[in-house]
């Protein structure tokens, strides 16, 4: 496996290059591209910004593991709005699009989001047809849509049968699961997910989480790896069991008051430990 | 799993394995026996789930099938010589050891069948899922393909000299297979059946692995 960070953990005011060099000294291998996040990788950049982009990852002696995006909250495919899906599927065709330019096969996104106004009955087939739109742009760009398991913020697909289902229903291999083990909270166990999941999984998001805190008010309910209530060895055993080889990408939501760098290096020294099952 | 009493007395009446609920047929080449330990029925259920038991319309005598399974077995002294000269005369079976969940006196019964039938001795049988418990207790099989499955609760360790271990749990060996005659044996001490039912990608994969070099060997021997 693969260590990567998103590039949206580079504090604030630290430029992209001093950024990635961050990133290569703590030791990973990769970054994860937020587009939207940071003023390099916006929906305005253009694909010769792109290529100038992927260029200075490379020069950092880093790889794009995956590209994801801070838009699909705001405006999610599920919405009743004609005008928010619109915008949703320009930002996601334009990720699709920027993807292979980063020469990376991956894409994040959130699938749906189920709310007060607009309920699961709704939610559930326009995501599945949105999917299934995104899924042929992506099938010719050579590119894997990774839904993330956002369960408890997105309230839908909050077990890990139920969005097993939801992949059938979408029905293409270029659609999966991204995977994020700090998800999960209190409503199950990511290594069954990741047991269930197996091939379909294309990217996986680590953090902690602390189960008992819930969503509480400002205080997260994520923390740094081996904080918080996820079984890590067991999560090492089960990638190990169906064989997912491919990237950990760190997404932590608590930042370090001080000295922020060092976050960059204690994270990478902890997923290190989740990849070689040392604990 | 629904069995029609017409369609279980029917089986059960032709058949030489007189174990001790009945028997269904799967898969062309694969019969699955239903001996089994209480509470342990969707290990038959799993095992007729993968090997095609709902698309199955010809009854086949038992002589005939490549592969024999017994999930959570239960068996009398008879059923094992039967199981054993199965063997002998080319077939593969595939014996699922259900002492772990019955009462002590059936289980002494169970041990010295295995021992005696099968010269398979049980080490002990260990309950690998506790609270505080931090990995996974998978039994890691390395044939006839890798694969990691899940245990179900409690796995008999086995004592078989001479025998092929095939897979081990936390260093302990948990199945063993070996050549019989014409055929082979494998017994299985921690249950598949329930994580064929479940629908685990390795466990599914191990088992169809398993009937596809029986069904070749069978075919082979003639």
């Amino acid at each position: 496996m693969k260590k990567s960070i998103g590039d949206n953990m580079i504090p604030q005011g630290w430029g992209l290059d001093r950024g990635l060099a961050l990133v290569k000294k703590a030791g990973f291998d990769g970054i994860e591209l937020w587009l939207g996040a940071k003023p390099w990788l916006q929906p305005t950049t253009t694909d010769q910004q792109v290529a100038d982009l992927l260029r200075r990852v490379k020069n950092a002696g880093l790889v794009v593991s995956n590209v994801s995006n801070t838009f699909d909250w705001d405006f999610p495919i599920s919405s009743r709005d004609p005008k928010i899906r619109d915008q949703a599927f320009q930002n996601l065709e334009r990720q699709i699009a920027i993807a292979p330019m980063l020469e990376t096969d991956a894409i994040l996104m959130v699938a749906g989001l189920v709310t007060a106004e607009v309920p699961y009955s709704e939610v559930y087939p326009r995501t599945v047809e949105g999917v299934q739109r995104l899924a042929e742009q992506a099938g010719r760009a050579k590119v894997r849509i990774g839904c993330e398991n956002c369960c408890s913020e997105q309230r839908f697909l909050m077990s890990p049968r139920e969005f097993g289902l939801f992949l059938d229903d979408v029905g293409s291999p270029h659609v999966g699961l991204h995977l994020d083990v700090g998800n999960i909270h209190d409503t199950g166990f990511p290594e069954q997910w990741i047991e269930m999941h197996g091939a379909r999984i294309t990217r996986v998001h680590v953090k902690d989480v602390l189960r008992h805190r819930g969503r509480c008010g400002n205080e997260s309910v994520y923390t740094n790896l081996f904080l918080g209530d996820n079984n890590w060895p067991a999560i090492h055993d089960a990638f190990k069991k169906v064989g997912y080889d491919g990237w950990l990408i760190a997404e932590m939501e608590s930042r370090y008051r001080h000295a922020p760098d060092q976050q960059f290096f204690d994270t990478a020294a902890a997923m290190d430990r989740v990849i070689s099952g040392s604990f | 799993m629904k069995l029609t009493r017409r369609s279980f007395l029917a089986v059960t009446g032709a058949s030489p394995f007189a174990l001790t609920r009945g028997v269904c047929l799967g898969r062309e080449g694969c019969l699955v026996l239903v001996s089994g330990a209480r509470g342990l029925s969707e290990s038959a259920a799993g095992y007729l789930q993968s090997s095609g038991h709902a698309s199955s319309r010809t009854p086949m005598t038992p002589g005939r099938a490549a592969t024999v399974v017994v999930p959570a077995a239960i068996i009398d002294r008879s059923s094992s010589r039967r199981l054993r000269d199965a063997a002998w005369s080319g077939q593969s079976v595939l014996v699922e050891v259900g002492l772990a969940f019955v009462d002590d006196t059936e289980a002494g019964v169970q041990r010295s069948l295995l021992a005696d039938a099968f010269d398979v001795g049980v080490r002990e049988v260990v309950h690998l899922w506790h609270e505080g418990r931090s990995r996974m207790p998978y039994v890691r099989y390395d044939w006839p393909v890798a694969a990691w499955v899940r245990d179900y609760s409690r796995a008999v360790v086995l004592d078989a000299p001479g025998w092929r271990v095939i897979a081990e749990i936390e260093g302990r060996p948990v199945a063993v297979r070996r050549r019989v005659g014409r055929g082979a044996l494998t017994i299985l001490g921690s249950p598949l059946g329930p994580a064929l039912r479940a629908g685990d990608r390795e466990a599914v994969t191990w088992f169809a692995a398993f009937l596809d070099g029986a069904a070749a060997s069978h075919a082979f021997s003639g």
